[in-house]
Protein backbone atom coordinates (compact mmCIF):
# COMPACT_ATOMS: atom_id res chain seq x y z
CA UNK A 1 0.00 0.00 0.00
CA UNK A 2 2.68 2.48 1.27
CA UNK A 3 6.73 1.87 0.62
CA UNK A 4 7.78 -0.90 2.51
CA UNK A 5 9.67 0.55 5.80
CA UNK A 6 12.69 -1.33 4.74
CA UNK A 7 13.94 -3.97 2.49
CA UNK A 8 12.92 -7.30 2.40
CA UNK A 9 16.11 -8.79 1.84
CA UNK A 10 18.55 -7.10 4.36
CA UNK A 11 16.03 -5.08 6.79
CA UNK A 12 18.10 -1.72 5.30
CA UNK A 13 15.85 1.09 5.68
CA UNK A 14 14.78 2.42 2.45
CA UNK A 15 11.50 4.22 3.35
CA UNK A 16 13.11 7.62 4.14
CA UNK A 17 14.52 8.09 0.05
CA UNK A 18 11.41 7.05 -1.26
CA UNK A 19 9.86 10.42 -1.46
CA UNK A 20 13.10 11.88 -3.00
CA UNK A 21 13.72 8.82 -5.04
CA UNK A 22 9.95 9.21 -6.62
CA UNK A 23 10.69 13.24 -6.93
CA UNK A 24 13.90 12.94 -9.18
CA UNK A 25 12.86 10.27 -11.50
CA UNK A 26 9.40 11.88 -12.07
CA UNK A 27 11.82 14.85 -13.11
CA UNK A 28 13.24 12.77 -15.71
CA UNK A 29 16.56 11.39 -13.78
CA UNK A 30 17.39 8.02 -14.66
CA UNK A 31 16.25 5.45 -11.73
CA UNK A 32 19.76 3.54 -11.89
CA UNK A 33 21.84 7.22 -11.12
CA UNK A 34 19.64 8.08 -8.05
CA UNK A 35 19.96 4.88 -6.33
CA UNK A 36 23.16 5.36 -6.70
CA UNK A 37 23.61 8.88 -5.77
CA UNK A 38 20.88 8.05 -2.88
CA UNK A 39 23.43 5.64 -1.49
CA UNK A 40 21.88 1.49 -2.38
CA UNK A 41 24.74 -0.36 -3.56
CA UNK A 42 22.89 -3.66 -2.99
CA UNK A 43 20.23 -5.13 -6.07
CA UNK A 44 17.88 -6.17 -2.97
CA UNK A 45 17.67 -2.53 -1.58
CA UNK A 46 17.65 -1.21 -5.24
CA UNK A 47 14.26 -3.08 -6.43
CA UNK A 48 12.62 -2.02 -3.12
CA UNK A 49 12.71 1.50 -4.23
CA UNK A 50 12.30 0.72 -8.29
CA UNK A 51 9.22 -1.54 -8.37
CA UNK A 52 7.09 0.38 -5.52
CA UNK A 53 3.64 1.64 -6.18
CA UNK A 54 1.98 3.53 -3.57
CA UNK A 55 -1.55 2.27 -4.11
CA UNK A 56 -2.51 4.22 -1.00
CA UNK A 57 -2.57 6.87 -3.34
CA UNK A 58 -5.17 5.68 -5.76
CA UNK A 59 -7.46 5.42 -2.33
CA UNK A 60 -7.40 8.18 -0.58
CA UNK A 61 -8.88 10.44 -3.42
CA UNK A 62 -12.01 8.71 -2.47
CA UNK A 63 -11.99 9.50 0.90
CA UNK A 64 -11.16 12.75 0.02
CA UNK A 65 -14.37 12.99 -1.91
CA UNK A 66 -16.11 11.74 0.47
CA UNK A 67 -15.63 13.98 3.60
CA UNK A 68 -15.69 17.06 0.75
CA UNK A 69 -19.46 15.82 0.38
CA UNK A 70 -19.48 15.68 3.71
CA UNK A 71 -18.71 19.12 4.64
CA UNK A 72 -20.79 19.80 1.81
CA UNK A 73 -23.84 18.44 3.19
CA UNK A 74 -22.66 19.70 6.86
CA UNK A 75 -22.90 23.10 5.34
CA UNK A 76 -26.32 23.19 3.82
CA UNK A 77 -27.66 21.91 7.72
CA UNK A 78 -26.30 24.32 8.84
CA UNK B 1 48.06 -13.32 19.81
CA UNK B 2 45.04 -12.55 18.57
CA UNK B 3 44.49 -9.04 17.26
CA UNK B 4 41.44 -7.09 16.10
CA UNK B 5 42.45 -4.19 13.69
CA UNK B 6 39.69 -1.19 12.27
CA UNK B 7 40.40 -1.19 8.03
CA UNK B 8 37.46 1.12 7.52
CA UNK B 9 35.46 2.49 9.32
CA UNK B 10 32.37 4.87 8.73
CA UNK B 11 29.02 6.04 10.22
CA UNK B 12 27.17 3.05 8.59
CA UNK B 13 29.85 0.47 8.16
CA UNK B 14 32.98 -1.12 9.54
CA UNK B 15 35.72 -3.76 8.28
CA UNK B 16 37.93 -5.13 11.12
CA UNK B 17 40.86 -7.63 10.43
CA UNK B 18 40.67 -10.60 12.17
CA UNK B 19 44.18 -11.73 13.15
CA UNK B 20 44.39 -15.28 15.06
CA UNK B 21 40.87 -15.93 15.79
CA UNK B 22 39.98 -19.54 14.45
CA UNK B 23 37.27 -19.29 11.90
CA UNK B 24 34.32 -20.50 14.24
CA UNK B 25 35.25 -18.04 16.92
CA UNK B 26 35.12 -15.60 13.95
CA UNK B 27 31.98 -16.78 12.81
CA UNK B 28 30.05 -16.92 15.79
CA UNK B 29 31.33 -13.33 16.32
CA UNK B 30 30.07 -12.64 12.46
CA UNK B 31 26.56 -13.92 13.33
CA UNK B 32 25.77 -12.34 16.52
CA UNK B 33 26.74 -9.27 15.41
CA UNK B 34 23.96 -10.06 12.67
CA UNK B 35 21.76 -10.64 15.46
CA UNK B 36 22.58 -11.41 18.58
CA UNK B 37 22.82 -7.93 19.95
CA UNK B 38 20.13 -6.52 21.69
CA UNK B 39 18.36 -2.80 20.12
CA UNK B 40 15.13 -1.38 20.96
CA UNK B 41 12.11 -1.85 18.17
CA UNK B 42 8.19 -1.31 18.70
CA UNK B 43 6.86 -4.48 19.85
CA UNK B 44 3.39 -3.67 20.93
CA UNK B 45 0.93 -1.24 20.49
CA UNK B 46 -2.24 0.13 21.34
CA UNK B 47 -4.28 1.50 18.91
CA UNK B 48 -6.75 3.87 20.16
CA UNK B 49 -7.97 5.32 17.19
CA UNK B 50 -7.53 4.56 13.21
CA UNK B 51 -9.67 6.02 10.92
CA UNK B 52 -7.39 5.63 8.02
CA UNK B 53 -7.16 3.20 5.16
CA UNK B 54 -4.34 1.39 6.70
CA UNK B 55 -5.73 -1.70 8.53
CA UNK B 56 -4.41 -1.52 12.42
CA UNK B 57 -1.94 -4.50 11.98
CA UNK B 58 -0.78 -3.21 9.10
CA UNK B 59 -0.24 0.50 10.94
CA UNK B 60 1.75 -1.87 14.18
CA UNK B 61 3.89 -3.71 11.45
CA UNK B 62 4.79 -0.46 9.87
CA UNK B 63 6.14 1.08 13.37
CA UNK B 64 7.44 -2.22 13.88
CA UNK B 65 10.12 -2.05 11.02
CA UNK B 66 10.89 1.80 12.30
CA UNK B 67 14.29 1.82 13.45
CA UNK B 68 14.77 3.17 16.68
CA UNK B 69 18.49 4.82 18.31
CA UNK B 70 19.50 2.39 21.25
CA UNK B 71 21.96 3.21 23.62
CA UNK B 72 23.68 -0.19 24.97
CA UNK B 73 25.94 1.79 27.49
CA UNK B 74 22.95 2.59 29.28
CA UNK B 75 22.14 -1.67 29.46
CA UNK B 76 25.45 -3.05 30.45
CA UNK B 77 23.41 -6.52 31.31
CA UNK B 78 21.03 -6.19 27.87
CA UNK B 79 21.05 -10.14 27.42
CA UNK B 80 19.53 -10.00 31.05
CA UNK B 81 17.18 -7.65 30.82
CA UNK B 82 13.22 -8.94 31.33
CA UNK B 83 11.75 -7.61 28.40
CA UNK B 84 8.19 -8.28 30.05
CA UNK B 85 8.81 -6.14 32.32
CA UNK B 86 6.68 -2.80 31.32
CA UNK B 87 9.51 -0.78 33.17
CA UNK B 88 11.66 -1.52 30.31
CA UNK B 89 9.68 -0.34 27.98
CA UNK B 90 9.27 2.91 26.03
CA UNK B 91 6.52 4.30 24.90
CA UNK B 92 6.45 6.44 21.86
CA UNK B 93 3.07 8.35 21.33
CA UNK B 94 1.20 9.17 17.90
CA UNK B 95 -1.13 11.64 17.35
CA UNK B 96 -2.25 12.93 14.07
CA UNK B 97 -4.96 13.42 11.99
CA UNK B 98 -7.92 15.79 11.16
CA UNK B 99 -6.44 18.24 8.74
CA UNK B 100 -8.19 20.00 6.11
CA UNK B 101 -5.87 18.55 3.67
CA UNK B 102 -4.43 14.86 2.74
CA UNK B 103 -1.42 14.61 4.79
CA UNK B 104 1.69 11.79 4.81
CA UNK B 105 2.05 11.03 8.92
CA UNK B 106 5.94 10.52 9.45
CA UNK B 107 8.13 8.81 11.52
CA UNK B 108 9.46 12.18 13.19
CA UNK B 109 5.63 12.74 14.54
CA UNK B 110 6.61 10.22 16.78
CA UNK B 111 6.79 11.23 20.62
CA UNK B 112 9.03 8.90 22.44
CA UNK B 113 9.07 9.90 26.52
CA UNK B 114 12.83 8.85 26.22
CA UNK B 115 15.19 11.55 24.88
CA UNK B 116 17.53 8.91 23.27
CA UNK B 117 15.53 6.39 21.75
CA UNK B 118 14.14 7.81 18.27
CA UNK B 119 13.49 6.89 14.85
CA UNK B 120 16.81 6.52 12.85
CA UNK B 121 15.15 9.06 10.28
CA UNK B 122 12.19 11.48 10.44
CA UNK B 123 11.26 11.47 7.17
CA UNK B 124 10.01 7.54 7.35
CA UNK B 125 6.22 7.53 6.07
CA UNK B 126 3.86 5.38 8.02
CA UNK B 127 0.63 6.46 6.83
CA UNK B 128 -1.44 8.54 4.06
CA UNK B 129 -4.82 10.55 6.18
CA UNK B 130 -7.17 11.68 3.94
CA UNK B 131 -9.20 15.11 5.41
CA UNK B 132 -11.08 13.56 8.36
CA UNK B 133 -9.23 10.44 8.90
CA UNK B 134 -7.27 10.11 12.17
CA UNK B 135 -4.97 7.47 13.92
CA UNK B 136 -3.94 7.35 17.66
CA UNK B 137 -1.33 5.55 18.88
CA UNK B 138 0.43 4.46 21.73
CA UNK B 139 3.50 2.20 20.90
CA UNK B 140 5.97 0.35 23.15
CA UNK B 141 9.09 -0.29 22.26
CA UNK B 142 11.56 -2.77 24.18
CA UNK B 143 15.13 -4.85 23.64
CA UNK B 144 14.92 -7.56 21.37
CA UNK B 145 17.05 -9.91 19.25
CA UNK B 146 16.99 -10.33 16.08
CA UNK B 147 16.67 -13.94 16.21
CA UNK B 148 12.93 -13.38 17.48
CA UNK B 149 12.17 -11.43 14.62
CA UNK B 150 14.07 -9.25 11.93
CA UNK B 151 12.92 -5.95 13.03
CA UNK B 152 15.55 -6.27 15.77
CA UNK B 153 18.21 -7.07 13.48
CA UNK B 154 21.07 -4.83 14.63
CA UNK B 155 23.16 -5.52 11.00
CA UNK B 156 22.06 -5.17 7.67
CA UNK B 157 25.25 -7.14 6.70
CA UNK B 158 27.56 -9.02 8.54
CA UNK B 159 30.23 -10.58 6.22
CA UNK B 160 33.28 -12.64 6.84
CA UNK B 161 36.24 -12.55 4.17
CA UNK B 162 39.87 -14.14 4.10
CA UNK B 163 42.20 -11.65 3.67
CA UNK B 164 44.39 -11.04 0.64
CA UNK B 165 47.20 -12.84 2.44
CA UNK B 166 44.95 -16.07 3.33
CA UNK B 167 45.72 -15.94 7.00
CA UNK B 168 43.12 -13.04 8.64
CA UNK B 169 39.67 -12.39 8.34
CA UNK B 170 38.18 -9.64 7.93
CA UNK B 171 34.76 -8.96 9.23
CA UNK B 172 32.45 -5.76 7.47
CA UNK B 173 29.30 -5.05 9.58
CA UNK B 174 26.65 -2.72 8.72
CA UNK B 175 24.59 -1.11 10.65
CA UNK B 176 21.19 -0.87 10.38
CA UNK B 177 21.63 2.12 12.29
CA UNK B 178 20.32 1.59 15.53
CA UNK B 179 23.73 1.18 17.50
CA UNK B 180 27.06 2.60 15.94
CA UNK B 181 28.65 -0.22 13.59
CA UNK B 182 31.86 -0.48 16.07
CA UNK B 183 29.76 -0.57 18.94
CA UNK B 184 27.90 -3.41 17.58
CA UNK B 185 31.67 -5.00 17.42
CA UNK B 186 32.27 -4.74 20.64
CA UNK B 187 28.76 -5.76 21.84
CA UNK B 188 29.54 -8.91 20.01
CA UNK B 189 32.61 -9.67 21.68
CA UNK B 190 31.14 -8.97 25.15
CA UNK B 191 27.68 -11.06 23.90
CA UNK B 192 30.01 -14.42 22.74
CA UNK B 193 32.12 -14.38 25.61
CA UNK B 194 28.51 -14.26 28.04
CA UNK B 195 27.47 -17.17 25.57
CA UNK B 196 30.07 -19.32 25.78
CA UNK B 197 30.31 -18.66 29.64
CA UNK B 198 26.74 -19.79 29.85
CA UNK B 199 27.73 -22.93 27.76
CA UNK B 200 30.48 -24.03 29.81
CA UNK B 201 28.39 -23.75 32.91
CA UNK B 202 26.14 -25.58 31.41
CA UNK B 203 28.61 -28.51 30.04
CA UNK B 204 30.38 -28.35 33.45
CA UNK B 205 26.89 -28.97 35.52
CA UNK B 206 25.85 -32.24 32.97
CA UNK B 207 29.90 -33.08 33.29
CA UNK B 208 29.65 -33.94 37.12
CA UNK B 209 29.28 -37.73 37.11
CA UNK B 210 25.57 -38.34 39.72
CA UNK B 211 27.61 -39.55 43.40
CA UNK B 212 27.66 -43.52 43.07
CA UNK B 213 24.76 -45.15 45.17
Amino acid sequence: MLVPVRCFTCGNLVADRFAEYKSRTEGGEESGAVLDSLGFSRYCCRRMLFTSVETIRQIVPFYEAIEMRRREVQSELD
Amino acid sequence: MPSLKVVERDERRISVRLKGIPAQYANALRRICLNGVPVFAIDKVDVIDNTSVLADEGLAHRLGLVPLKTDLTEFTDAGKIDVEDPANRIMLTLDSGGDFKTRTVISGDLVSEDSYVKPISDAIPIVQLAPGQKIKVEAYARLGRGTEHAKWNSSNVSVLVDADDGNDQILTVESTGSIPPERIVLAGVAELQSRLDEFGDAISKIAAPPPAA
